[in-house]
């Protein structure tokens, strides 16, 4: 069990910065995801608690210590590799026992811990099988097997479930987040995937690449239920939900925004703005059928029928609009035109030049 | 005309040339064969004689020679002696060579390559002299170091090819599991490139077995190997046609049958890093 830390950590691979002025602190027994689009330096990040990646300043704390410069063996962490990164020359059993052989552990020992194992992830068929033999999930199983065999402070996993099949790739989150309650064990996950983070994180740490000036990559560091409800900047409100939250950009007048005929009250911090970037998530907007007063008219462009759910696409003064909706709309034809309007209790403000969240007092 | 058929005229052209060339490089072959088996005055009979009972006579004298039994196990000792230590010193410095960061690694290849290209009698001449110096000249042992200086730069580049195959993250996953660089390159590299280290061992193995120049430089008579000991038919006065046809078709057994065992690694040694 440890609690793992980042101080003011900056990553540099050449010349290049990855990593910029970091400060993280995962708890003792936390389910942390790190989430992110590509380049945003989430699994550099995971690397460097393993020791994996050099850190090129500041400080990697586990439980109070500085891990800077610790050997990965000696950091009482474990990982899962993305690829697995099974032995493809040993049996599952050489691949679960090869730390245990090198900890030089009695041969006995050794034998009832590859068992013990084998059997909570349900591998006890398999165990003189090859990893070539074995399917995706299977394989899965066995770096996770492996990584449990380490009794670890910290678990990493480095996106264990893109390589599987969208039916199995769900029934492992649940069973990765069951092992969790059960193990409380710190985790650190790293994902694209919103999904798994939404679902697996105690809290989500959403990160961005090094882009035009940004002074850290960590845009927000909360709950599923905080960064979804009350995202910090325009980057996690696009970023975490799908499909993405609307933004509109709209221009300030008496302390109103201005939304095509619509007038939205703002909130105190946001009224000396000359604009205001208006988000509000697909879900939420209100469609006027006929010729009710509405925001601004929208052309229906595309729609995808899910069943379930109903996203349509809307072209409109205002730019884009995406609509969800659990019903199908009854005017569900291409080139139709209808009447959007914001819902003013869920919207989300920010200052569209520093693109952070305006809070409703 | 159909592109089939146009297809299959290629086809025939490729086939008809493939054939051609076939039996350019099998015809000697044959042809010696045919003198290993034939008295003296049916292997120079013109024209050439066709049908002819084969005699075993010449192989018999061959295998009764005692120096080419000699030199066919001293080849055999060579050849084992020169791999062992190519392997010894080229796997280290191939898995090494295989980590980007180390510095001067572009140079450091370009100089192996090179030294590969160089002719076997720059070899000769300077370390005849030192040889004769430390008593290393006509020595199997002696050989077998300088046959591993002459296959090093090739062994490190195959197995160079070889271990950048093996995924990195199987050398970090051992690692947090405490492994060492050792541990790593012996249970982990060494197991998955073993149909490479076949594959170079082949190849080296038959390039050590026809290797001439540097044999003829630096043996006498105790270290004489299996190209020399063909040769060494070649009389004063007249040379032995039918005994040293024998003795090459006895010296291309062992690499034959090497090749056709090893086949799908030489192949596959040959073609590593092409696809992917």
């Amino acid at each position: 069990m440890a609690a793992v830390e980042f101080r003011n950590v900056n990553i540099e691979f050449g010349a290049a910065q990855v990593v910029k002025d970091l400060n993280l602190r995962v708890e003792d027994g936390e389910f942390v995801v790190l989430v992110g689009p590509s380049g945003c330096g989430k699994s550099t990040i995971l690397r460097s608690v393993a020791g994996l990646v050099g850190i090129a300043s500041g400080d990697l704390l586990s439980d109070g210590a500085r891990m800077n410069d610790k050997e990965p063996a000696n950091r009482d962490v474990a990982m899962v590799f993305q690829s697995y990164a099974l032995y493809p020359h040993m049996t599952v059993y050489k691949n679960l026992s090869f730390g245990l052989r090198i900890r030089k552990e009695p041969t006995a020992e050794i034998d009832r811990k590859v068992r013990e194992v084998a059997e909570l992830v349900g591998l006890t068929a398999h165990l003189q099988k090859r990893p070539a033999a074995m399917s995706g999930g299977q394989r899965q199983r066995v770096a996770l097997a492996r990584a449990i065999l380490r009794h670890p402070g910290v678990f990493l996993f480095d996106e264990p479930l893109s390589n599987l099949d969208a039916e199995f790739r769900s029934s492992m989150r649940s069973e990765l987040v069951r092992f969790h309650r059960r193990l409380k064990t710190s985790m650190i996950y790293v994902t694209h995937d919103q999904t798994e983070a939404m679902t697996m994180g105690d809290r989500i740490a959403v990160l961005a690449p090094l882009t035009e000036g940004r002074q850290t990559n960590l845009m927000q560091y909360a709950t599923p239920d905080e960064i979804y409800h009350r995202p910090a900047n325009l980057f996690v409100a696009r970023f975490i939900g799908s499909p993405r939250m609307n933004v509109f950009t709209c221009k300030v007048e008496k302390g109103q925004a201005v939304f095509g005929t619509q007038r939205i009250d703002l909130p105190p911090a946001a009224r000396g703005l000359a604009k205001v970037a208006l988000g509000q998530r697909p879900e939420h907007l209100h469609i006027i059928e006929g010729d009710a007063a509405a925001g601004v008219t929208g052309t229906l462009e595309h729609f995808e029928n899910l069943g379930h759910e109903y996203i349509g696409q809307l072209a409109s003064d205002a730019g884009p609009i995406t609509l969800r909706r659990a019903e199908t709309i009854s005017v569900a034809q291409i080139g139709a035109t209808f009447g959007v309007m914001l819902d003013p209790g869920r919207l989300h403000f920010f200052d569209p030049a520093t693109e952070l969240r305006i809070n409703q007092p | 005309m159909s592109l089939l058929s146009k297809d299959r005229r290629s086809l025939g052209l490729a086939y008809a040339i493939l054939t051609l060339a076939a039996f350019a490089s099998i015809f000697p072959i044959l042809w010696i064969i045919g003198i290993s088996l034939k008295t003296q005055v049916d292997a120079f009979a013109m024209p050439p004689k066709w049908l002819f009972t084969p005699i075993w006579d010449n192989y018999a004298k061959v295998w009764a020679t005692s120096g080419f039994v000699k030199a066919f196990f001293n080849s055999v000792w060579v050849s084992l002696a020169s791999n062992l230590l190519a392997f010894a010193i080229g796997i280290p410095a191939a898995y090494a060579l295989n980590r980007r960061h180390v510095p001067g690694r572009a140079v450091i290849l370009a100089w192996l390559l090179l030294s590969y290209m160089l002719p076997e009698f720059l070899y000769v001449i300077p370390v005849y002299g030192v040889f004769q110096q430390i008593g290393l000249y006509d020595n199997v042992f002696g050989l077998a170091l300088i046959y591993q200086a002459f296959t090093l730069p090739f062994t490190i580049w195959m197995m160079r090819a070889f271990f950048a195959e093996v995924p990195y993250a199987l050398t970090e996953a051992a690692m947090l599991e405490g492994a060492g660089k050792w541990r790593i390159l012996w249970t982990i590299y060494v197991p998955i490139a073993a149909p490479g280290i076949a594959a170079t061992a082949i190849l080296n193995t038959i390039k050590i077995w026809n290797e001439l120049a540097i044999a003829l430089g630096l043996t006498f008579d105790k270290a004489q190997t299996i190209t020399l000991a063909v040769a060494g038919f070649r009389g004063y006065a007249s040379i032995d046609w039918g005994a040293m046809s024998a003795a090459a078709i006895i010296e291309i057994l062992p690499m034959l049958a090497f090749a056709v065992l090893a086949q799908r690694q030489i192949v596959g040694g040959l073609s590593v890093g092409a696809v992917k």
